[in-house]
């Protein structure tokens, strides 16, 4: 079910009818938000449910048999992995692992047709699989840390690894954040359903009007739907592609935090302007904060983090952002998104350019947001060959027909007014005369009642979430 | 101002600014929702005819069952069954046959059968499948929540700067014909996608050997079977002579066999906007042609010969 949809908006209104019913007592509240979490994920695709069952009560038995039997806690810990990893191995990974191994024996002179033998079922990619997984995951690795006490109650666990707002495309939440808030019964304040509010137009205004707008101009442009060409194009479809995934994955989170905090839980920030950092290792601080934190928690700092000899961090810098790759999609064009930032941020870290040079915010920022708009061309791009020959066109100066902008103009329109909204944010950021006179004047009032209007009216054509196949 | 009346006020502002953004701007000449609403009723209405007119794209803009009705008479009802991309697979000609009435003295299926519609890619008919397979809630929110929905039909900025100027005209007939022209049309405009279409992929001897064996066992069973090729430009039907793969000849001699009536038709006497699809006006004159054979096929007492050039 897309938050983007009558769908989900009329199960929306009869879970919030229900909610204040429901939700003065523990068993009941989580049985409600079971009941209308599975209703909400099996609306795609009733099977799906037998996955995160599985995946959900190894992760729940594995808690409780860590801390009740001692003896037992690495076995336990290690079949939760296995459990975890495994499934994600098999839905996800298996046709990319098939390919790299047919393509290693392909070097050796052996033809193998792999992908073909894999069996159908797993070839469908449940949605969100990777968003639970790693939730799960982080549920079972801080109790076998001693960070945290499982809980007994089944509806309580499943209250937290399901919870529809952030089921398939997060924010991850861990356990130890709302485990605990699960457990108590908030009703929000005034303030709080108008940050809701504001959340959820304004997440919806992200996701419908922007990110939407902006996918048939990138889609025509990556499926090769169109005879432009040149320099100048292929940058307004990079950029393009930047805001729209930015849109797309920002305006789902905001949606998330919103419904939440509705329901009286807070959600952390996910995304925080990245594309006004200063540097790269800002921008990973700003951008899908969730999936950063849980991997440099459980994959980075233990791999050594930043306060090792050089080889280490180096090594636990690659590692982690090349399984943040692998996240991502199974594919080699992600493994070398993911290459790429891992170039940049050592280019960063080692010669602090971005510190020496001394140079304004507003040169930093446009020359951060280059290197990760060439980035997402690879994130973007269907193989490596297309993602090879775009970045070659970004730089090989080709004259470009400045009519695919009139052509475009309905969708480019969407690009200008979401660059004016980060420059606006900015500058609300920095200068102080400017956020005074935006809470002066009640700014926000009118800006979600267009937000509104303009997802009404000027919505794209309703599309998947990009974040839901990861 | 307190949170709550920020949230009150947020929402008049808004229901206001709807009703001023509605009364300022015209409405898009192109509305998702009836398109989405006609493509549903067509696929899932349970009403049923005497005469199912299936095919592609050419066939939904090329036939008018209205006014092939009023060329009958009024003695036989229409559909237009077609989708774009459609290709004769057995689940759509049976679909097709399912609109039938099973009652009427006359069950004729009138089929036109372009080049691309005996590929084993049409044969996929994933526009077709895009709305048979809806679920009942997809279903019900266009059929009864269609008014809501209409009056937030999407707008682009352009109907805004500059008005509703769209250069392609479609109107949606509830008879399953969408009406169509382009302002400048230009005759050589779906050439080049078609040449690429059959540069990747023709018509082969699998789907037609399929597309046969099932009109045998149609004609078979009662169905009466009216088959031609939809008319286009010269280039075009010249381009796909050569290089779709598609022998016109053997398919017509092949249906012949199979009882079924091949109407010839002269494409020089329609009028192409694109080079693929005809012009509304000649549309309807197709549908006029149509109406006249199945007239004497089915309606008069005299003879039915078969094979002749309309005139």
């Amino acid at each position: 079910m897309l938050f983007n949809s009558l769908d989900f908006l009329l199960f929306s209104l009869l879970f919030f009818l229900l909610w204040p019913l429901f939700r003065k007592k523990n068993n009941p509240r989580w049985s409600l938000l079971v009941v209308a979490s599975f209703f909400f994920y099996g609306w795609w695709d009733w099977r799906f449910l037998f996955l995160i069952l599985f995946s959900g009560l190894i992760d729940y038995a594995a808690g409780i048999l860590i801390v009740e039997k001692p003896q037992w806690r690495q076995p336990v810990f290690a079949f939760s992995l296995l459990g975890n990893l495994g499934s994600l191995s098999v839905f996800k990974y298996s046709t990319f692992f098939a390919t790299v191994f047919q393509d290693a024996f392909s070097l050796g002179g052996v033809e193998v047709d792999l992908v073909a033998k894999i069996p159908e079922f797993a070839l469908i990619l449940p949605v969100g699989i990777s968003f639970y997984t790693f939730q799960s995951l982080s549920y079972t690795i801080d109790i076998y840390r001693g960070r945290l006490q499982p809980t007994r109650n089944i509806l309580h666990f499943f209250s937290y690894l399901a919870m529809f707002p952030q089921l398939v495309a997060g924010p991850i939440v861990r356990a130890k954040d709302l485990l605990q808030q699960l457990k108590t019964v908030r009703v929000p304040n005034a303030q709080e359903k108008w940050n809701a509010m504001k959340m959820i137009c304004f997440g919806l205004f992200q996701k419908m009007v922007i990110a939407d707008n902006l996918s048939f101009f990138v889609d025509s442009a990556y499926q090769g739907k169109t005879g432009f060409d040149g320099t100048l194009y292929w940058w307004a479809v990079a950029v393009a592609f930047s805001f729209q995934i930015y849109c797309d994955f920002s305006g789902y989170s905001l949606i998330a935090r919103g419904l939440a905090k509705y329901m009286g839980y807070h959600f952390k920030m996910n995304f925080n302007h990245p594309y006004l950092s200063t540097s790269l290792r800002q921008f990973w601080n700003r951008w899908h904060i969730s999936l950063s934190t849980w991997f440099r928690d459980y994959v980075y700092i233990p791999l050594g983090g930043s306060r090792s000899t050089l080889f280490r961090s180096v090594l636990a810098l690659t590692v982690t952002m090349l399984l943040s790759g692998l996240w991502h999609g199974a594919n080699y064009v992600f493994l070398v998104w993911a290459a790429l930032h891992v170039g940049f941020l050592l280019l960063e870290r080692h010669t602090k350019w971005n510190k020496r040079w001394k140079l304004s915010p507003l040169v930093l920022i446009p020359l951060i947001f280059v290197q990760v708009t060439v980035a997402w061309v690879y994130f973007r791009a269907t193989d490596m060959g297309q993602a090879n020959a775009i970045v070659v066109k970004l730089f090989s100066f080709a004259p470009s027909d400045l009519n695919f902008a009139l052509f475009y103009s309905d969708y480019l329109i969407f690009l200008l007014m979401g660059i004016g909204i980060e420059i606006a944010i900015y500058f609300r950021k920095t200068n102080f005369s400017v956020l005074r006179f935006y809470h002066r004047s009640n700014l926000d009032v009118m800006l979600v009642a267009v937000s509104i209007l303009m997802s009404l009216f000027f919505r794209g054509e309703g599309q998947q979430f990009i974040y839901f196949q990861f | 101002m307190s949170a709550t009346n920020k949230i009150w006020a947020s929402l008049v502002v808004c229901a206001g600014l709807i009703l001023v953004f509605k009364f300022l701007f015209r409405e898009p000449v192109k509305n998702e929702q009836v398109i989405q609403e006609f493509w549903i009723e067509k696929t899932h209405s349970s009403q049923t005819f005497d005469v199912a007119i299936c095919g592609d794209s050419r066939i939904y803009r090329g036939i008018s069952p209205n006014q092939l009705e009023e060329t009958l008479d009024g003695a036989l009802k229409g559909i237009n069954l077609g989708y774009s991309s459609a290709g004769y697979s057995d689940e759509y000609l049976d679909f097709a046959v399912s609109k039938l009435d099973k009652a009427a003295p006359h069950r004729i299926l009138v089929l036109g059968v372009t080049p691309h519609s005996l590929t084993k890619e049409a044969f996929k008919n994933e526009h077709f499948h895009s709305f048979k397979d809806l679920g009942p809630f997809e279903l019900f929110k266009t059929r009864y929540l269609s008014p809501v929905l209409t009056y937030f039909q999407v707008y682009k900025p352009s109907n805004v700067i500059r008005g509703s100027k769209e250069t392609f005209l479609e109107d949606y007939h509830e008879d399953g014909w969408v009406a169509s022209s382009r302002i400048n049309a230009d005759t050589s405009e779906a050439l080049a996608s078609y040449q690429k279409i059959f540069s990747g992929y023709q018509v082969e001897a699998a789907e037609v050997n399929s597309f046969l064996e099932k009109v045998s066992k149609l004609t078979a069973n009662g169905v009466q079977v009216v088959a031609f090729r939809p008319p286009t430009t010269a280039a075009m039907r010249a381009m796909e002579d050569s290089l779709s793969g598609f022998d016109e000849a053997f398919v017509q001699a092949e249906l012949q066999k199979r009882s079924v009536t091949w109407v010839e038709l002269r494409p020089s006497d329609f009028e192409s906007y694109d080079g693929s699809h005809l012009h509304h006006n000649s549309a309807k004159e197709l549908s006029r042609i149509i109406g006249l054979r199945l007239k004497e096929l089915y309606l008069a007492s005299s003879e039915n010969p078969k094979n002749n050039v309309v005139e």
